[in-house]
Order: structure tokens, then C-alpha cells, then sequence
């Protein structure tokens, strides 16, 4: 363990100096000055600096060990004495040591009034940086959204340049693959709806209404939210760490140094493969969410199927087939741009793949919602 | 200094079925510059990997600064804190600045007061050749160079008795490969660890190393002073030597 110990035995008057104040400290390091076994410089720098002005010597002879930690610590006490207005110096320091404590002590100390990067900032400047952000965002979404659709145009130019294997690889991955968990979820979630509009509707008899309600709300909108929102969650995450991965690994750049657009390579197929697989999964997503609210029906509602399905067949109309399915390759759009953008904006570390992925997730059911909303007001303008 | 860091006896290490490497011994002295070459796939960053610990070997022992790798996980724990790796990508944080990178060791195995933790960041960073205002810089703001040069500031955070580098001047131009190898002698020099250093670079390994050993398909062809392998008569050192210096200037002045 390191130690530093103000001898007071060693304390003498100056020769030729009769003035008492003005003596000579010794302060005497002694053991291992290394990591780990720091002497603490709190105490000896408090008895040091009561009397500035004195002649103060750090004895370093028994010293057994140091490493960069201890001379950086020696450093320092030498400077900061000196700083308090002592004549502060080492000696009898071990020459291998002495080499180490010379080399550190070349360092210039840094000047520690030099500001940080400014990481506290007024709340004016988070807002208005958040803003300008905020624009960026818009900005680089309209940008991948435009360069999706100079994509599209060069591939019906030249239909040869599109990546077929590509589509049908990401059709498998976000069509196919994700139907199992589509079908599942819809059936649960019309399941739920019948049960509590049977539970509800029957205080007024007004039973077989709930077969109008669950038809209408899935097929309009149900059916489509819940598919859109689960394609966001699974395909359009994937897409953004995918893409985004590539970027930090300057697998995209390679793209574009070879003369191809990474847009039509690999954003393109993709979002195109959201536009195709989406629709059929809302289709799919409808039919179980039906199915489900059939279930309910049978089970829960004393309503047997055929009685349900007749009843639905009048409720409904194609009309109301047709809102849910024009919305879908909409929203597929919105999600795919807004992951494959978000994607392409990762930077730096790989944290930023997963901060990139987040706010993929995020806009795209915001957008997808906003969307719905816009598309509502349309419909009822035009009657549908 | 003649006090061995670290001793690797007869390892063997497959993967996959095949055989990376077969009966490697090799031992380095305190204070020491060892250099190990070879062509791509001799095994070099196998051999690395597997003395750090990371790749698992069939046979033999390894001992760093007297520890054995198989002594136990908390014995190894502590000899690794007395280690410092330099990888060839820099395996800088990237999420953290350069700063907070060489501090991580110092924060997560040490109780350092603030202060002492700063001033130690500005030493390090400065003994590698890095200003204070690279300090706050994210590790993607960094040229090639500045990473190994932040990377090695890390690899010396604790003051290790022995560090690692596995192809320190890779990617670096011929100018600051070469004011990374003065760097490395002068902090040698200094400080007094030992290195254990896998390269590519014959100019690297006769400016740097003391010792060398030249790996070929998995096994030691030739351990021996850099000057001695120059002038060996083995005929792997000699191609290798020979044609890696056909453009050196010593061959040169001939014509």
C-alpha cells in the first residue's frame, strides 16, 4: 500500500534563513505507488497548504512500485503544491521510476476550463433542435418516398432489372411466414369484440345486432389496423435493422460504388412485397376475425353459425369489403418507406440500429393510424 | 527481463473438424516485443484468440503472467485485468465516446476518485498521440489510425504487463504505421510491459519486435531474434522474408 507521511523530524530552518515559516517540508512516499494502492492525498495536501510558501520535498527513495497511476498521482501533488504556491520538487526518486515519472510529467496537463461538448443545452435549444428534426425526418421520408417511385419507373422501363427472386423471397418472409400469427391474433381479437357486444347488447335484446357491428367494424377497420400494426411490428422492424446493419458495415455504399441504386436493390422489392402481401393478409386477417366472432357466436352468444352468417350477409356489404382492402397497399406503402428510410438514416454505432428500429416501429403505426383517420374522413365524403 | 509473461506449451486447436493449429510453443519474456507472422490462414489470430482465451484448444497449456488459463475462472479474471488487447478493428464501444471508452476498465474494475480518472484519460490519451479534443468524439468521428490509436490508449488503461495487438499497423499508411511502431517502442520503453504482436508488416517487425516467431500452416516454422529469421535458412522464413523485402530499400541500393 502506498503511503505519503509528512516527516516533521526533517523539518528544518532554511540555512541562512532565520525565518521560521520559511522551511523545508519533507514529505516522505513510502510502499507501492500503484493502482489500486493510492495513498490518499487529501490529508497531506490539507497539512501542506496551510502555510504557503515553503520549500516542499517530496522524498520519494522508498518508493517500492509505480506505475502510471502512482506517478500521475506524484505528478499532479508536485503541481498542485506548486500551484498553492510552494517550492514543491521530487528527488531520491529510483531511476527506473524516475524515467516513468518523467514521461508523464512531459504531459501537459489538460486545462480543465475547456468547455465539453455541449450536452447541457436550454430547453429552447431541445425544442428547436428536436424541430429541425423533426423536419429532417419528413424531409428524408418524401426523399426514400420519391426515390422509391424513380425506382419503380426505371424497373417498368426496363422490367429486366428487377429483382423477382428478391420479391418473392420477402413475399415468403412477410407474407407467408407471418400468416400463422395474422390468423391467430384476428381470431382472438374477433372473438373478443362478439363477446362483448353480445355481453352488452343483450341488456337491450338487441342480440343480432352484434353480428352488424362485428362485420362492419372488421371488415372496414379492424381487419386492416390489426394487420397493419402487426406488419409494422415484424416486417418493418426487420427491414429497418436489416438495412440498417448494412449501412454501418458500408455493405449499402458498396452498392452505390458499384453503380446501383441501393433503393432498387433492396428497398424496392421489399416495399413492394409489403404492398402485394399485405392486402392478402387483411383478407386473411378479416375472414378469421369473422370466423372468430362466428365462434363467439356459437359458443358464448347462443347463435348458431348459420343463423350468424345469414344475418351477415345482409349486414354487410362489398362496399364495406372494398374500404378495408383499397386501405391496405396504403398503409403497406407507409410502413415499407418508413422502415426502409429509417433504415438508411442509421449512423455511427450500432446503437443506432436499435434507436433507428424503434422509431421505424413507432412512425409507421402513427402513420399507419393517421392514415385510417384520413382515409375515414375520405370515405364519408364520397358515401362509401 | 528475462521473466516469462507469458508460455504457450504444445497447443492444438481445431475447428470445424479441421486442424488450426499443431503443437505451437512459444514463450514471452518480460519486457519484451514478440511478433508473430504468417501468411493469411497460418492461424496467427487463432493462436491470439486461443491465448486470450476466446477460441477453446484441444491440447496443451497456456500460462500468462504465471497464471494458467485453466486455473480457475476467478484467478483468470484477475491476470485478464493485468492484460491489454488491441483487436484489429479497435472493438471500441461505439456508443460510447473515446473518453468514456478508455474509462470503462478504469470505472468498472477500479474505485478511482473522479479526478485521478480524468487526469489518468488525458495521460493515456496523450501518450498514444490523441488531444484532449479528440477525447469527447464518438469512435465513428475517427480515422483509421486515431481508432488504434483510442483502441491501444484502452488496451493501456490499467497499466497491463503484457498487451496484445493483433495487426496494430493493418489499414494504416506507411507513415503512420510507422510513427504507430515508434509509438509502441517508446511506450515499451517507458513503461516496461512486454507485447505479444500479430503482423503483416515485415518493416513493422524489424523496426519493433525483439523476438519473432514465423507461423505456417499452423505450426511454428522458426522462432528466433528478428535479425536472426532475416537470415535464416529455412526455406519458409526465407520466402517470406525474401518476398516481402524485394521492394525494401536495403534490396534496392543493389541495383
Amino acid at each position: 500500500m502506498g503511503e505519503i507521511v509528512r516527516d516533521d523530524a526533517a523539518a528544518r530552518p532554511r540555512p541562512g534563513n532565520d525565518n521560521g515559516a520559511a522551511q523545508t517540508v519533507t514529505l516522505v512516499a513510502s510502499g507501492a505507488w500503484t493502482l489500486n494502492e493510492l495513498p490518499d492525498l487529501e490529508m497531506i495536501e490539507a497539512q501542506s497548504a496551510s502555510a504557503p510558501g515553503r520549500s516542499i520535498v517530496i522524498d520519494a527513495a522508498q518508493l517500492t512500485a509505480m506505475d502510471t497511476f502512482g506517478a500521475q498521482t506524484l505528478v499532479s501533488l508536485r503541481r498542485r503544491l506548486r500551484a498553492a504556491g510552494h517550492a514543491a520538487d521530487i528527488a531520491g526518486l529510483p531511476e527506473k521510476h524516475a524515467r516513468l515519472l518523467t514521461f508523464i510529467g512531459a504531459i501537459a496537463p489538460v486545462d480543465p476550463s475547456e468547455p465539453e461538448k455541449a450536452y447541457d443545452r436550454g430547453l429552447v435549444t431541445r425544442v428547436s433542435a428536436s424541430v429541425l428534426c423533426g423536419r429532417d425526418e419528413v424531409l428524408s421520408l418524401l426523399n426514400t418516398l420519391g426515390r422509391l417511385a424513380y425506382a419503380l419507373a426505371n424497373v417498368a422501363v426496363s422490367p429486366k432489372s428487377f429483382r423477382v427472386t428478391s420479391l418473392v423471397h420477402q413475399l415468403d418472409r412477410a407474407g407467408l411466414q407471418a400468416v400463422p400469427i395474422i390468423a391467430l391474433i384476428t381470431l382472438l381479437i374477433g372473438s373478443i369484440i362478439a363477446q362483448q357486444g353480445f355481453f352488452h347488447f343483450r341488456k337491450f335484446g338487441a342480440d343480432e345486432y352484434v353480428v352488424d357491428m362485428v362485420g362492419i367494424l372488421v371488415l372496414r377497420e379492424i381487419g386492416v389496423l390489426i394487420v397493419a400494426i402487426m406488419v409494422a411490428g415484424r416486417s418493418g422492424s426487420a427491414y429497418t435493422a436489416e438495412l440498417g446493419s448494412m449501412k454501418l458495415r458500408d455493405e449499402i455504399d458498396s452498392l452505390s460504388t458499384m453503380g446501383l441504386d441501393p433503393l432498387e436493390v433492396l428497398a424496392l422489392p421489399r416495399v413492394l412485397a409489403l404492398i402485394i402481401a399485405l392486402p392478402l393478409l387483411t383478407f386473411l386477417g378479416s375472414i378469421a376475425a369473422l370466423s372468430g366472432g362466428v365462434l363467439t357466436g356459437w359458443l358464448y352468444g347462443n347463435m348458431h353459425p348459420e343463423v350468424f352468417i345469414t344475418r351477415l350477409k345482409d349486414a354487410i356489404s362489398l362496399t364495406h369489403f372494398e374500404v378495408g382492402m383499397i386501405k391496405a397497399p396504403f398503409m403497406a406503402l407507409v410502413i415499407g418507406t418508413v422502415a426502409c428510410a429509417e433504415g438508411l438514416r442509421a449512423s455511427g454505432s450500432s446503437e443506432s440500429v436499435g434507436r433507428q428500429t424503434t422509431s421505424s416501429v413507432v412512425k409507421s403505426i402513427f402513420a399507419v393510424i393517421v392514415l385510417d383517420g384520413l382515409f375515414a374522413v375520405f370515405f364519408a365524403a364520397i358515401g362509401m | 527481463m528475462d521473466r516469462a509473461v507469458l508460455e504457450v506449451d504444445r497447443i492444438c486447436v481445431s475447428l470445424g473438424g479441421r486442424e488450426i493449429l499443431r503443437d505451437v510453443s512459444l514463450d514471452v519474456q518480460s519486457g519484451e516485443i514478440f511478433g508473430i507472422v504468417g501468411g493469411s490462414g497460418s492461424g496467427k489470430s487463432v493462436l491470439l484468440r486461443t491465448i486470450l482465451g476466446l477460441t477453446p484448444r484441444a491440447s496443451g497449456n497456456i500460462r500468462v503472467l504465471g497464471t494458467g488459463i485453466d486455473s480457475g475462472e476467478e484467478q483468470w479474471r484477475h491476470t485478464q485485468r493485468r492484460m491489454g488487447v488491441l483487436f484489429q478493428q479497435g472493438g471500441l464501444f461505439s456508443s460510447l465516446s473515446v473518453k468514456e471508452n478508455i474509462q470503462v476498465p478504469m470505472r468498472e474494475l477500479c474505485s478511482l476518485p473522479v479526478g485521478l480518472m480524468d487526469a489518468m484519460t488525458d495521460t493515456k490519451l496523450s501518450m498514444v498521440g490523441l488531444g484532449a479534443s479528440d477525447a469527447s468524439k464518438a469512435p465513428s468521428e475517427l480515422s483509421g489510425g486515431m481508432v488504434k490509436r483510442a483502441a491501444l490508449a484502452r488496451a493501456l488503461a490499467l497499466d497491463p504487463q503484457i498487451v496484445f495487438l493483433d495487426e496494430p499497423t493493418s489499414g494504416l499508411d506507411p507513415i503512420a504505421s510507422g510513427a504507430f511502431d515508434d509509438l509502441i517502442l517508446t511506450l515499451r520503453n517507458s513503461l516496461g510491459f512486454a507485447v505479444f504482436m500479430i503482423t503483416h508488416d515485415v518493416e513493422s517487425l524489424r523496426t519493433v519486435c525483439d523476438r519473432a516467431a514465423l507461423l505456417a500452416h499452423g505450426r511454428v516454422v522458426a522462432i528466433d531474434t528478428v535479425p536472426a529469421l532475416a537470415s535464416s535458412r529455412v526455406e519458409e522464413v526465407q520466402s517470406y522474408f525474401h518476398r516481402r523485402s524485394k521492394f525494401s530499400p536495403a534490396t534496392r541500393s543493389i541495383h
